[in-house]
């Protein structure tokens, strides 16, 4: 009876994870394949040769792949899992709660990936004898393997949460086929050595540093991601998510600003577009304990409540600050400001649409997702057409649908084009206003709960 | 009959209130208004047909679902507002519970009492603990995955017990276990209600639950349709009863002469005798049937009320419950000899009974 101080979910899923077949058989994969790789070096050692590139190259695609690609699929399902197997509802009943179902999940899959590379440390060793070995290269190679698995855990982790089991394939799917070409990277990456990608794009400590403090970033997000889809409705996992995005975008923003690294406001941008998504797609849950007056901090309450509601203001407040972080970065540009203003109608369009509609409905990521893809699609047919016929009317029109000012804008000809400038603003003010009657009712509920919670005598609330 | 000697009075603060639960699964009104209170001590039978609410009232007790109205209180704590204070007094047994993977009975209690809080020696004993008292010590090693129902049936209600909760919400516990098996499952719980715990079972063996149970819940559609002891459910004056008629020879007439009678219905017969089906089986109405039987000249040797099975009851509450507002049902009035009938509002005069009928 040891380890009382470790999570029990990490005891229970090491006690499960290292009798599994898929863990056998990608420890005895690797050792065979270490094996074959020590025979590969052996045979360019002994044939006189000094030159170990295709050695190099071998050994770290196979520790490549296993690390960032078998050892991160087996997390896609670790929380759904339980879910099928009726198990999850029982973890629920005891002491743990979500973030640490979710978190124990993920770090029992890192110390397995752990011990997957410290078994190939031995074989490191014995390379290193063989000569021309950069030992501390291959060092910080594993190190960055670890990082960027235990990144793409999390996101397995986050992902596994999904209840649908064709989203997750999708992902799944998308994830492989953007990897595509990623055994060629590792093998030509560590072909003179140990693998120089991270280390080539990094030159310094700092953006190494910088590197690592964002990957970290990313993993706490993806896991509490994870632990917000299995919670129960009266936990506030807005406020995690939200305070994490807000730390990783002023992260980005501050040492593009300082370094002069303009390209990082754009993948600023990026990082926080799944995050304001989420957010928008959040069911209000009217429940008295989340607007507790403890919660979140004050003078910023409204913007880490759970739902769509308080997901509006986050992205008005996150718009500011990339708005700020573009206008830094590239400052030359003309109609920053139109790209912005556009941005938000962009995102709240389709939750005024489908809350205007159907008042009612509780889960609309799915209708939101499928909104953007259409019309995305729609404005990208219309510019097309616009193009071919030059017909005026639809030239006009167009600067009314924020998906095609989204494309149109990267032009520099429309952002200093007054009616271009003046279909930003009109669609703003039409899409602001059908999102004020969607969220009045929403809107009003929470205010009515904030003051609940003011009250003294305010203990046990009963469920609104 | 209850096992439990120890239940709170009734006018104690009840450790559960459930008041005007409602839920819906789209258009589908799966519960509907359910209200009810659970007293500490007691031991509550909950009982419905397939698809009438009884486990999304359940799950919805637990916390594990949300109402779409009402409101449910555990200990004091609303379920939906402090879900986690809830969670940490019931003790809830689904009827399927999961397996996992490469563990063994010891390593599944070890992997839940961690997870429940307890550490180091408290730990252990813990699990042997409750191991020892669900009889799994002698399956410490088994894998989970190779038990039987009544195995893991046992398991499962370890599982539960382990933070030795105040309320312990089982649904169909006993479902799909052999006699055996059943009866060390009841003795279980027959023990846990003696031990003082508050039990809330769900199951379609009636019979096990009004040997067990303090009062009983009956739902259906999503309605509670009837709350009290087995007791109350069978003694309902002015509703449906049997009554066993036995004859010095089964005259070939009598059926016939049933037929005739409003608020009669003949549903078993043998060479002795039959079985007779009252509407509204009052001893008014008893007294007047055998009257008109004797004076039909009918050679009644055994006549009495045949004790009502809860089986009966309950179906006989769920038909009720799906005639929402049934006219009032057909009283015995013999119709051969409508002269021999007391008149309405008088006092029934005691038959002269034959031996042996009552």
């Amino acid at each position: 009876m040891t380890g009382d101080r470790f999570n029990p979910i990490v005891v229970k899923e090491m006690r499960q994870g290292l009798k599994s077949k898929s863990f056998l058989a990608a420890f005895l994969g690797l050792q065979a394949l270490m094996l074959l790789s020590m025979i590969i070096y052996f045979s360019a050692a002994t044939t006189g040769g000094d030159d170990f590139g295709f050695s190099n190259g071998f050994f770290w695609t196979m520790v490549g792949l296993i690390t960032l690609i078998l050892m991160p699929l087996r997390a896609f399902s670790a929380i759904y899992q339980e879910t099928k197997d009726n198990t999850l509802e029982l973890v629920f009943l005891t002491h743990l709660t979500s973030w640490k179902i979710s978190f124990g999940k993920w770090l029992a899959l890192i110390i397995q990936t752990s011990l997957l590379l410290t078994a190939v440390l031995p074989y490191l060793v014995l390379r290193y004898f063989l000569g021309t070995i950069d030992l501390t290269g291959d060092l910080r190679t594993i190190l960055y393997l670890l990082l960027f698995s235990m990144l793409f855990t999390a996101f397995g982790v986050g992902i596994s949460a999904w209840k649908s089991k064709l989203l997750r394939r999708l992902i799944i799917f998308f994830m492989v086929i953007s990897m595509w070409n990623l055994p060629q990277f590792l093998f030509f990456a560590s072909f003179g050595g140990a693998m120089r990608g991270p280390g080539v794009m990094l030159p310094g400590l700092a953006d190494h540093l910088m590197g690592i403090w964002v990957m970290l970033l990313l993993m706490l997000y993806f896991v509490e991601y994870g632990a917000s889809v299995i919670a129960p409705p009266a936990e506030n996992h807005a406020f995690p998510k939200r305070l994490i995005g807000l730390v990783l975008m002023g992260s980005l923003l501050t040492y593009g600003y300082i370094q002069g690294v303009n390209w990082l406001s754009i993948m600023a941008f990026f990082c926080m577009l799944p995050l304001l998504v989420d957010n928008l797609c959040e069911p209000v849950m009217l429940i008295p304990s989340l607007y507790n007056k403890r919660m979140p901090p004050p003078g910023f309450r409204w913007l880490f409540f759970p739902g769509w509601v308080s997901g509006i203001f986050f992205l008005l407040f996150v718009s500011v600050f990339l708005l700020l972080g573009l206008w830094n970065a590239y400052p030359a540009v003309d109609g920053m400001h139109l790209m912005v203003f556009n941005f938000i109608s962009l995102m709240i369009f389709p939750v005024a649409v489908v809350l205007n509609l159907n008042p009612g409905t509780g889960k609309w990521k799915p209708a939101y997702i499928a909104m953007q893809t259409g019309c995305v699609t729609l404005a990208g047919f219309l510019i097309a057409m616009n193009e071919v016929t030059h017909f005026n009317d639809l030239n006009f029109l167009l600067r009314f649908f924020p998906h095609a000012n989204f494309f149109l804008l990267f032009d520099p000809a429309h952002r200093t084009d007054p009616q271009t400038s003046a279909g930003v603003f009109v669609t703003l003010i039409l899409v602001s206003v059908a999102t004020f009657f969607a969220m009045r009712k929403a809107f009003a509920g929470m205010v009515r709960l904030c003051r609940q919670a003011r009250k003294p005598d305010a203990v046990i609330p009963a469920r609104t | 009959m209850s096992t439990s000697t120890n239940s709170e009075p009734p006018n104690s603060k009840p450790l559960v209130e459930v008041r005007g639960l409602t839920k819906y699964f789209g258009k589908l009104l799966a519960v509907n208004q359910v209200s009810f209170d659970i007293h500490r001590g007691q031991v509550i039978g909950f009982i419905g047909e397939n698809g009438a609410g009884k486990t999304t009232t359940m799950r919805m007790m637990v916390s594990l679902d949300l109402p779409d109205y009402g409101s449910i209180r555990v200990n004091g704590y609303d379920a939906v507002a402090y879900p986690n204070e809830v969670r940490r007094a019931v003790g809830w047994m689904p009827d399927a519970y999961g397996t996992y993977d490469f563990m063994t009975v010891f390593e599944y209690m070890d992997f839940f009492a961690r997870a429940y809080g307890f550490k180091g020696s408290e730990r252990e004993m813990r699990v042997r603990e409750v191991m020892d008292f669900t009889d799994l010590t002698v399956l410490a090693d088994r894998p989970m995955n190779k038990l039987s129902k009544g195995m893991g049936q046992r398991l499962c209600l370890g599982r539960t017990l382990l933070p030795d909760p105040d309320l312990l919400v089982l649904d169909e516990p006993a479902a799909g276990l052999d006699p055996k098996a059943r009866i060390e499952f009841k003795n279980l719980v027959r023990l846990l209600a003696a031990q003082g715990k508050t039990l809330f079972i769900s199951s379609h063996i009636l019979s096990e639950l009004e040997q067990m149970c303090d009062s009983m819940l009956f739902i259906s559609q999503g309605r509670i349709v009837h709350h009290g002891t087995s007791e109350s459910l069978k003694v309902r004056e002015g509703h449906p009863g049997v009554v066993r008629i036995e004859f010095d020879g089964l005259p070939d007439t009598f059926q016939e002469w049933t037929t005739l009678q409003p608020g009669l219905e003949v549903f078993d017969s043998d060479k002795k005798g039959v079985r007779l089906r009252m509407e509204t089986c009052t001893p008014e109405s008893r007294t007047a049937l055998l009257q008109g039987m004797v004076r039909e000249g009918f050679p009644v040797c055994e006549f009495h009320l045949e004790e009502v099975r809860l089986e009966d009851a309950f179906v006989d509450i769920l038909s009720r419950s799906s005639q929402p507002a049934a006219p009032p049902a057909a009283t015995y009035q013999p119709a051969a000899a409508p002269q021999a009938s007391p008149p309405q509002g008088s006092e029934p005069t005691p038959p002269d009974l034959p031996g042996g009928a009552s």
